[in-house]
């Protein structure tokens, strides 16, 4: 199959899970739900911004708003976008098991890594509706204040190599049992444990390794407005693995049967 | 009985074992089948339930690798160009592959594109199929509210949109009406005039009314193969030869138990 037909496969993947996606009104009640939160979150924040006002403006480097909203805004939303992720990501294969739809995948001629990016883009493009208006909501400062927008970029780049990565891990969680909902809950439960982790910093060196894995360590680095080549590497390796193990147990099927 | 040359569906001493399973103490599921089927051929497959059909089926399909053995599709071999191999055939499970919140036709577009149709044949080819399928009166409706009768002919569309050189049915009669079932043999008929079907089921009746080969398999071997149109006189004496084959075999199914283990 040549790459040009693998591309227009991945390209037919997606966008029918995106559409399947916006069918669900479970999508859109999540959804409503994240947004709800983000934006008392983030009135709260601004509220806050605008109190402390005369302490921030006795500090020697004042932080401006988009890295104060990144701090107290964005950071928590990423920790809510990990569990949000494997909600939308827990249909991807589990419920292709249940409905008896995955015999439509095998035995056609898409290939396998096909299937899965198809699946990772869909499920993305869904996301980015509820985490684009989060993000849109900083935007929105821009009518009253000036916004420092390379530090903006770099936290919603943050947020987004975070929410693919967290997709992943749930795509991956979904491939392996045919209930939806217990694949969210691995995925959250392994996502925690990885968040968890960072918060060993400091407590003894040997862990200081382990807690290099979590994401939280290489977030705070976009959130700041300074992030290194090492924080990207880490969410495109993370996002990598899931992929590959995604396609080891799709493969592994097919030997094992159901 | 196997024929070689230009076979759109060849395969050859196929073997599957239970998932986990000691290979060299169980007895396999499908053990050393093999067939050879030409364009034109309707083979039923013809076993009770447990007999290893759904399993073969998943295996010609690609669904499942063999333990052992091999399946060529159009010449393409399936575990070195799966892809070709898949894109030469199409399959209906057990259970229909449908979407319940899709509506038919929209259906039947994304199953086309699966199999990597040009976009600009996709239109005619489902407005073919759903002509070949008389879907016309449900094609707006959503997969979720169709009966079952209508969920198998939707089935049957998808696996037949892109123009398969094989067409492989897991029972597609069951749970069908008389009418319905009627229907359906028609419509395998008329696959079969330039194709190769193969369906499995376990009523006599469907093997009769439309195959011109039938395979009789139980305990995952292949017991009997007739081509009816050689032998016209097998389709009168199939029941006989179904119930002799079946309880023969039931009845040295510990024999063979015996010498696999």
């Amino acid at each position: 199959m040549s790459g040009t037909s693998v591309v227009r496969m991945t390209a037919t993947v997606a966008r029918h899970e995106f559409t399947r996606l916006l069918r669900s009104s479970a999508t859109w009640v999540v959804a409503a739900l994240f947004v709800a939160a983000a934006a008392w979150l983030f009135l709260s924040q601004v509220e806050h911004w605008l109190d402390a006002q005369a302490s921030i403006g006795l500090q020697d480097h004042p932080p401006g708003l988009a890295g104060f909203l990144g701090t107290t805004y964005l950071a928590p939303l990423s920790v809510v976008l990990a569990v949000l992720a494997p909600f939308y990501a827990m249909r991807s294969f589990s419920e292709e098991y249940r409905e008896a739809t995955w015999s439509l995948w095998q035995s056609s001629p898409v290939p396998v890594t096909a299937v899965v990016l198809g699946k990772l883009i869909g499920t993305l493009a869904a996301l980015a509706i509820p985490v684009g208006t989060a993000i849109a909501m900083v935007l929105i400062m821009m009518v009253w204040t000036q916004l420092d927008l390379g530090v903006f970029a770099s936290s919603a780049a943050g947020l987004l190599l975070c929410t693919m990565a967290s997709t992943a891990a749930g795509m991956y969680c979904s491939s392996l049992v045919k209930q939806p909902m217990l694949g969210a809950v691995l995925a959250i439960v392994l996502l925690g444990v990885l968040w968890l982790i960072g918060s060993t910093t400091g407590v003894a060196p040997s862990l200081d390794a382990l807690a290099a894995l979590s994401p939280g360590q290489h977030l705070s680095g976009f959130l700041q407005g300074y992030p290194n080549t090492g924080d990207v590497a880490y969410f495109l390796l993370f996002t990598g693995v899931f992929v590959v193990l995604t396609l080891i147990r799709l493969d592994a099927l097919r030997q094992l049967g159901d | 009985m196997t024929r070689h040359g230009s076979s759109l569906l060849e395969a050859r001493e196929l073997t599957r074992y239970l998932p986990g399973a000691r290979r060299d103490a169980a007895s396999p599921i499908v053990d050393a089948l093999s067939l050879s089927l030409q364009s034109g051929d309707v083979l039923g497959l013809l076993g009770l339930n447990g007999a290893g059909k759904s399993t073969t089926l998943r295996m010609l399909a690609g669904c499942l690798t063999p333990h052992a053995g091999s399946v060529h599709v159009a010449g393409h071999s399936m575990s070195d160009e799966p892809a070709a191999a898949r894109a030469a055939l199409g399959y209906l499970a057990d259970r229909p592959p449908l979407y319940d919140d899709m509506r038919v036709e929209p259906y039947l577009r994304f199953t086309a594109a699966l199999r990597n149709m040009p976009r600009r044949d996709i239109n005619h080819a489902v407005q073919a199929v759903i002509e070949e399928c008389q879907l016309a009166d449900i094609a707006r409706r959503r997969n979720g509210r169709l009966s079952k009768g209508q969920r198998q002919r939707v089935g049957i569309a998808q696996a037949i949109i892109h123009r398969p050189s094989v067409v492989l049915l897991d029972e597609p009669g069951s749970g069908l009406d008389p009418q319905q079932q009627d229907e359906l043999r028609q419509l395998i008929r008329r696959l079969g005039h330039d194709r190769t079907v193969v369906f499995s089921t376990h009523v006599l009746s469907e093997v009769q009314a439309c195959c011109t080969r039938i395979a009789v398999i139980h305990g995952g071997r292949l017991m009997a193969e007739h081509d009816l149109l050689a032998e016209p006189s097998a389709r009168d004496e199939l029941a006989d030869l179904f119930h002799q084959i079946v309880s023969e075999s039931a009845s040295s199914a510990p024999a063979i138990d015996k010498n696999a283990a």
